[in-house]
């Protein structure tokens, strides 16, 4: 199976990139995730988790508490400095994986 | 399985984090849960039946448990912080000892705000003066003197440029001068030894018609003096 | 609610450290205890001296006690033998120190000190001003109203090979073991520097009692 020189899995992407939008706490990644994807990216919402406290973990996100619009007191987390940076390499690197996939197909459908 | 089964396959997976990290996991959870029961619950759907809808969504306990497991393997910051949190305890119980034992400090802050609550043997005749005059790391501070009956009486204290600092102990090194070149060397009035600050008074004859005295002092071969009018201590 | 940062323990562990050592500098400032290191022993038997600037010359680990560390300084016009001790719960302390003046135009300047578990040894050191020392002989006669063990008289010798030099100027450090039970105060205790012909430069009584 081709598999694209990526660092970091798609979840753990897709994750980052929510974030980089604003600040959010799991749950809101889940519906956020679902709704952008027109729900293609519909994943067991416990496995949220782990990546979450990965990506802490390894500096990418940092995590705080907070009072969330709902009035429940939420853990949120946010993108780092080297979560930015990690984030727009790994677009570059999707979007030269994706433009090689298109151009092969594009090729073949010719 | 309901919300409390639930977390609590996922905690029996963690057996390598500390109470508190299972506690923020176990919030973390339980918060995810009320975040999605909620529409349902607004359905009128019974909190059993939200609850086990929850649980199916959230995916296998023990996959999620081991997989949280992963991220908490290292207990090497763990340690670090108790070895880091040995040795504060270790500084305050000295900071503690110490601090009640000796007067070092206070001292050192003494001597440049109000000297003369150092020195037990200051008069109530003696004038209030500030002459200072630096040795080394080291200021030499009259801050009493007074003239009678063809003697002056000068009070010294001695501190170290910083607050809380380690002084010299002068002792050996100072003395005064009058101008018949007369000297004479400190002596230590009735203050407890401190390397806070030191104190010495000195007693040097002088004359009707002298105008000045000579405060000296010689350290390992440099020497410093400061000339002291005497027209303000003359009683 | 304010937000309320959590932290990954690696980031709990470097907080913690930059706390411990904010509070080891406070401590160590303020209370004058709890030293880490035996630098910051060395630089407050400086400031309690008042020497500047003292390089180190020496370092000696005590014979009996190697917990005990001792440093030859030495400044432009005087020298210190420091001492220091560790103690578990009280990190390092000076365990006392030795100054003496080299400012004077003495030949050569010399101290003594005595030290160790059971105060078993002596230390000589000192500064060599003349060029032309090459020699210098330490004599200790014991008070005829001592517990001795073995000569009433000890000598130590230092020879020109011995000295240690250092910007531009020349150090000696003399260990000699004391095995008797009497403070060496007590003792009748000369130092006599000999030029390279064997003739006496100078000759210093050091008796303290």
């Amino acid at each position: 199976m081709l598999k694209k020189k990526q660092n970091i899995e798609h979840t753990q992407l897709l994750v980052l990139s929510l974030l980089a939008g604003e600040d959010m706490y799991g749950y809101q990644m889940i519906v956020e995730l679902a709704r952008r994807s027109d729900r293609t990216f519909e994943m067991k919402e416990g496995t949220l988790y782990p990546i979450l406290h990965g990506l802490e973990k390894e500096g990418y996100v940092e995590a705080y508490q907070q009072t969330a619009p709902t009035g429940r007191v939420r853990k949120y987390y946010h993108i780092t400095r080297k979560g930015s940076g990690l984030l727009s390499e790994e677009k570059e690197a999707w979007q030269r994986y994706c433009g090689a996939v298109n151009a092969v197909l594009e090729a073949s459908l010719a | 399985m309901d919300k409390s089964e639930y977390i609590r396959q996922v905690l029996s997976r963690l057996p390598t984090l500390l109470e508190r990290e299972k506690r923020a996991v176990e919030e973390e959870l339980a918060a995810h849960f009320e975040d999605r029961m909620e529409p349902l619950l607004a359905l009128h759907v019974s909190e059993a039946e939200a609850e086990r809808r929850c649980a199916e969504a959230m995916g296998d306990p023990v996959e999620i448990g081991d997989a949280l497991a992963k991220q908490y393997q290292s207990f090497f910051w763990v340690v670090l912080k108790d070895i880091l949190t040995g040795f504060l305890v270790f500084f305050l119980i000295g900071a503690v000892i110490r601090f009640s034992l000796t007067t070092d400090f206070f001292g050192s802050v003494a001597a440049r705000v109000n000297p003369t609550a150092g020195d037990r043997e200051a008069t109530a005749l003696a004038v209030a003066v500030d002459w200072r005059m630096t040795v080394g790391n080291d200021t030499v501070r009259l801050y009493e003197a007074q003239v009678r009956q063809g003697v002056f009486t000068g009070y010294l204290c001695v501190y170290d440029r910083m607050p809380g600092g380690v002084t010299v102990d002068l002792k050996k090194y100072l003395w005064a001068e009058n101008q018949r070149g007369t000297r004479k060397g400190v002596s230590s009035p009735a203050v407890g030894w401190n390397y806070g600050a030191q104190y010495y008074k000195i007693h040097l004859p002088v004359d009707p018609e002298d105008d000045h005295v000579t405060l000296c002092c010689r350290l390992y071969g440099e020497e410093t003096r400061m000339t002291i009018p005497l027209e303000e201590v003359r009683g | 609610m304010r937000k309320k940062r959590l932290y990954t323990r690696r980031q709990a562990a470097l907080r913690r450290l930059v706390l411990t050592v904010i509070v080891a500098i406070c401590v160590n400032h303020v209370c004058m205890t709890g030293f880490l290191i035996p630098w910051q022993v060395r630089r407050l038997q400086q400031e309690r001296y008042g020497i500047q600037n003292a390089e180190v010359i020496e370092k000696l680990y005590g014979k009996d006690w190697s917990a005990e560390w001792m440093y030859l300084m030495a400044g432009e016009d005087a020298m210190l033998l420091s001492r220091m001790d560790w103690f578990p719960l009280l990190g390092w302390n000076s365990n006392g120190s030795n100054v003496l003046d080299c400012s004077g135009e003495a030949p050569f300047h010399v101290d003594w000190s005595q030290v160790g578990d059971g105060a078993k040894e002596i230390i000589f050191f000192g500064r060599a001003e003349k060029e032309d020392i090459r020699e210098i002989e330490f004599l200790l006669e014991l008070p005829e109203n001592a517990e001795i063990q073995g000569s009433p008289a000890w000598t130590g010798r230092l020879t020109a090979d011995q000295f240690i030099e250092k910007g531009g100027k020349r150090y000696f450090l003399v260990r000699m073991d004391w095995p008797h039970k009497v403070w060496a105060g007590k003792c009748t205790m000369t130092a006599t520097a000999y030029d390279g012909s064997g003739m006496v430069v100078e000759e210093l009584e050091l008796n303290r009692w």
